[in-house]
């Protein structure tokens, strides 16, 4: 049997959920696999060394001391019920800031000249138009004449 | 973990969730021992190490909401350890994570002559002189039924690198089991 297909048998033996009929059969007929089968078993029957490990009871009052100064499971100021008023806050803050935004576009669009972009006048832009016309041409009605300048013609000295 | 033992840490895990710390004490209880070995395993002192699992059950709980029962309770509890020990690193700059992939190997030894004896001592003869990542990988894999992707994330490392790992490490504990037994 090649190493590698060992290999991939090994791999499903340490995971017992992955142990099928092939892989059984295989170790019927491999001294290699059947060796690290019998190697896993006796390190299983050892039993796993971090069992021997045991939390002492001053940590064990450490913990719970943390654990009764948060609120509650999966609720921790912030990440938990903040986060939820925080999600709020900020909905409401971009839904004014969008509304803002719109109202003063739709004001600045109703006050401003669209005539220069489109080319085309409607009648109230036209009506500001000739207002301003007109009142252009009374200031300068108002201002005095420009001086005339005369110069001698020629003529007036031909007797 | 066993089946049995799972369905107890599933049940244990949903009072959690429902706000019960008790539930949540009787996991740490059950679930020290993984977290401690695998904190010991990244080459700190005892101290340091109960430090970091207290802060990483602290945090669990915290999170307990995000638990998912189809998945593994021992993954998640030790991606969340690695974290709290990644942050301890920076916070004290012994470690620079930014970039290239974090491995345990990485990670100054602390531990003094003395400490590296206790630590030895404390595990059965068979594990007592496997390098520490070889242990905790033996340990997640042939006692808790981890499988090699989830493996190679808590570790840091890549799927291919803990398969290349443990396979030596299978040959090195045959090799010592026949000896035994020869």
């Amino acid at each position: 049997m090649a190493e590698k297909e060992c290999e991939k048998i090994i791999d499903q033996v340490t995971d017992p959920r992955n142990l099928n009929d092939q892989c059984r059969q295989h170790i019927k007929v491999c001294s290699e696999c059947a060796a690290v089968i019998a190697c896993m078993v006796w390190a299983r029957a050892k039993g796993s060394p971090t069992a021997d490990i045991k939390p002492s009871q001053a940590f064990l009052d450490r913990i719970d001391q943390s654990l009764n100064n948060l609120p509650t499971a999966g609720t921790p100021g912030i990440s938990g019920g903040g986060s939820s008023l925080l999600t709020w806050v900020l909905g409401i803050a971009i839904a004014a800031t969008v509304t803002f935004g719109v109202v003063t576009s739709l004001h600045r669009e109703s006050t401003s000249v669209p005539a220069i972009s489109t080319g085309k006048t409607t009648p109230a832009a036209s009506e500001a138009t000739n207002t301003a016309a007109e009142a252009e041409s009374r200031v300068l009605d108002a201002q005095p004449a420009a001086p005339t300048l005369k110069f001698p013609s020629p003529a007036d000295d031909v007797d | 973990m066993q089946n049995g033992e799972n369905r107890d840490c599933n049940a244990l895990i949903e009072l959690a969730k429902k706000g019960q710390k008790s539930a949540f004490t009787q996991l740490v209880k059950m679930y020290y021992g993984t977290v401690m070995y695998y904190l010991l395993g990244m080459n700190i002192k005892h101290a340091d190490a109960e430090d970091v699992a207290q802060e990483a059950f602290i945090n669990a709980f915290r999170k307990i909401d995000q638990v998912n029962t189809s998945g593994s309770f021992t993954g998640w509890l030790l991606r969340i350890a690695r974290n709290q020990f990644i942050d301890k690193l920076r916070r004290e700059k012994k470690l620079d994570t930014s970039g290239s992939q974090f491995e345990i190997a990485e990670i100054p030894d602390d531990r003094t002559p003395e400490t590296h004896a206790v630590s030895a001592a404390g595990v059965e003869s068979i594990f007592a002189d496997l390098k520490p990542r070889e242990r905790v990988i033996l340990e997640l894999r042939v006692f808790q039924g981890m499988p090699f992707c989830e493996l190679a994330e808590i570790m840091g490392m890549t799927e291919g690198n803990v398969r290349l790992v443990f396979h030596r490490l299978i040959a090195k504990l045959r090799a010592r089991f026949e000896e035994k037994a020869g």
